[in-house]
């Protein structure tokens, strides 16, 4: 495949017509927690579910479940899916495991030991949850996985009082393509006595935490399980690797908790400081002829046809200057609110404004 | 076995008391023979001046200077029925349940060459002696009695239970901080072991298997405890996993049936009742299993008896009937309470 040029991707929410390739995705997507479940009618379910909350007057309720697909225009296909679930257990509990650490010391032994345990908890119940993270192979090496995750950011910055002020996402642990895990081998099948595949069947597609409540409520003594399981604790799943890169250049935190079942990474982070969301403005776009800037995540204020892509663009001048395809590409036409963040952030510019100007006094 | 004898230990059964302590793989060096107010320590010795057949040390009260552990062995379920799950998993909590309790401790006898019902007769003897000087003194210990059976140990002396649990917190060598500080390694180690409920599930299968299990040799000590009236009751010890045996003590059919009776002497002739008969004080207990009769409030013992008891008549010993017969005793005598 030729290297496919910026502005050629589009992310917008799912449709009832992109079954077939969100079917095609979750054939190919990596076991695990994050996965999109391999069966036409509970993804058909989950494209219901994301349009009414992408169409819903109604006040958020914390049920939402947002569904967004990467298309390449180019090629005129999906190749990417991501989502957002506004509050993560949502009527129930959301559990991971928290990692703590305890010193235990013996002064007559001479002895002193950092004792490493997990703590089953509910600590990220009402965070909003990034989900369903994937990118076909052949675009993982270009900009479109950063379109792909961050542009969620701009539509959780547009829609705030939508969702919570902290978020997470669940990355996969380490397990090979038969969904076995060392950690859920290590865990998990004492208190099921079967694979995490088979668990997660037998649950029938009813919440996680129904499994979870099994699992002991006891900490956990890392120092008492196989060293493969210890080694797994935090882990990625090679699959894992370019979208927790993405969170983690974000700034979302990865030593404080695990997933109950594969022992992968959980990434947190306060909403409001993630780079992406320190660097966006709300802006007023103006059509140029010709597309000239830097690159910018651009996306439209509008939650129901929500668009986004990747544009060259100026915002010296206190609007949005960007070329006409890009405006076509989001749906909107010259003088539409649009939202933008730096596709590449100048880690000189940390914690301050972009381009002078703070997210809001750029609004028009 | 009919001249077994039990006696305060003195200076010079320390030697073959660290061996027998050895040989029954306990912590055996800097054995003193009394280290705390209230403290006995008992021999079992093959008639007056033979050789030294057992050891046991009563203590008062343990745990009231270094803290003592055990864990405590739960049960937790999980379950759900829609998914027709049913899981029991036993649970261990380390904690300090049986601080203030009166102890049978550093229990070891002669086993080579031994028969078991020989064992067993001076294991007998010992335990029984232990309950006559706790009924003797009741407000001198405590309402519950502890006795730690040792664990499953490898040739080398090493427990699995400590190989799948204790290891993997605390590196030292047991056996060598054995050596090194005695029983009180224990407590050491205790303070870098799990604080939390551990799931025994997470162990080794050779770590679970010797979780309240008896090394094989102690079967025996451990059948004459339960004889006595002591059960497990779901606790263990920290390094070998073995089981922890406990009683309420003024449940136990020797406190409660121990007299005082006033010695007397009889015939040589003439059936009698087997009794456990303890006379001295505090730094001298002798005690003797002999064929006694009771009549008035008074306790008669054959010649030979008196002499092995190292008591004259006219003197009060403690008595009570040797088995579990009794109902038997008949009335006389004078209770702890009464003492």
């Amino acid at each position: 495949m030729n290297d496919p040029s910026p502005s050629q991707f589009v992310l917008r929410p799912c449709a009832p017509d992109d079954l077939p390739a969100i079917e095609r995705i979750a054939a190919a997507s990596t076991f695990g927690i994050n996965s999109l479940p391999p069966d036409r009618g509970l993804l058909s379910a989950r494209i219901e579910r994301s349009l009414h909350a992408f169409q819903t007057q109604d006040d958020a309720s914390g049920e939402e479940s947002y569904l967004f697909v990467l298309e390449d225009l180019a090629r005129g296909t999906v190749i990417g899916t991501s989502g957002i679930a506004a509050s993560a257990g949502f009527h129930d509990r959301f559990y991971s495991y928290r990692n703590e650490f305890a010193v235990h010391t013996s002064e007559p032994l001479n002895e002193s030991n950092r004792i490493h345990t997990l703590h089953l908890c509910h600590d990220l119940t009402g965070y909003t949850l990034l989900t369903s993270f994937y990118i076909e192979p052949d675009y993982a090496d270009t900009v479109a996985p950063q379109l792909l995750s961050r542009g969620r950011l701009l539509f959780i910055r547009e829609f705030a009082a939508r969702f919570a002020d902290r978020i997470a996402a669940e990355t996969p642990g380490l397990c090979d393509s038969l969904g076995h895990s060392p950690f859920w081998d290590a865990v998990g099948r004492r208190f099921f006595n079967m694979d995490y595949p088979q668990a997660e069947r037998l649950a029938g597609g009813r919440s996680k935490s129904f499994i979870a409540e099994l699992l002991p409520h006891s900490p956990i003594y890392v120092p008492l399980l196989p060293e493969d399981a210890q080694w797994a604790i935090g882990q990625l799943h090679l699959d894992g690797e370019l979208p927790f890169s993405i969170l983690l250049d974000e700034g979302f935190d990865a030593d404080t908790y695990i997933d109950v079942f594969d022992g992968g990474p959980t990434v947190e982070a306060r909403v409001a400081m993630l780079r992406t969301v320190r660097h966006t403005q709300r802006r007023r776009a103006r059509a140029t002829s010709a597309a000239h800037g830097d690159w910018y995540l651009v996306a439209g204020t509008q939650r129901e046809g929500f668009r986004a892509t990747l544009a060259q663009a100026d915002v010296s001048g206190g609007e949005l200057m960007l070329d006409a395809a890009a405006l076509a590409r989001l749906g909107l036409a010259d003088g539409a609110t649009l939202r933008c963040a730096p596709l590449v952030i100048d880690e000189a510019d940390e914690g301050g404004d972009c381009g002078g100007i703070s997210a809001e006094e750029g609004a028009v | 076995m009919n001249h077994l004898r039990i006696r305060t230990a003195v200076a010079d059964d320390l030697g073959v008391i660290s061996a027998l302590l050895a040989d029954c793989g306990r912590p055996s060096g800097d054995v003193v023979l009394s280290d705390t107010a209230g403290e006995s320590l008992l021999v079992a010795e093959s008639g007056a001046g033979g050789a030294v057949l057992g050891c046991l040390r009563l203590r008062a009260a343990i745990g009231l200077v270094l803290p003592r552990y055990w864990y405590h062995v739960g049960c937790t379920v999980h379950a759900a029925k829609d998914l027709q799950l049913f899981h029991r998993q036993r649970t261990l909590l380390l904690g300090n349940n049986h601080t203030g309790a009166s102890e049978l401790a550093d229990v070891a006898w002669a086993r080579s060459g031994v028969p078991l019902a020989e064992q067993a007769a001076v294991l007998n003897l010992l335990v029984q002696t232990a309950l006559l000087l706790i009924a003797r003194r009741r407000e001198g210990f405590a309402s519950h009695l502890i006795v730690e059976l040792p664990g499953p140990r490898d040739a080398a002396g090493q427990a699995p239970f400590w190989q799948g649990l204790g290891r993997q917190f605390c590196r030292r060598d047991p056996l060598l901080a054995r050596e090194q500080f005695g029983d009180a390694w224990r407590a050491h180690a205790a303070t870098l072991l799990p604080r939390q409920t551990v799931y025994a599930s997470f162990l080794s299968s050779a770590a679970q298997d010797a979780i309240a299990h008896v090394a094989p040799f102690s079967r025996v000590l451990q059948d004459v405890l339960e004889a006595a009236g002591m059960r497990y009751s779901h606790h263990i010890s920290i390094d070998d996993g073995g089981p922890v045996l406990e009683a309420d003590v003024d449940t136990l059919g020797t406190v409660t049936a121990g007299r005082l009776w006033s010695l007397v002497q009889r015939d040589a002739t003439g059936p009698g009742m087997p009794m456990l008969v303890v006379h001295g004080d505090a730094d001298n207990w002798h005690g003797v299993m002999a064929q006694a009769v009771l009549h008035g409030g008074r306790l008669a013992l054959q010649p030979d008896d008196l002499v092995r008891l190292g008591a004259q008549a006219g003197e009060q010993v403690w008595a009570a009937p040797l088995r579990s017969d009794f109902a038997a005793l008949p009335a006389g005598g004078h209770s702890a309470t009464d003492a």
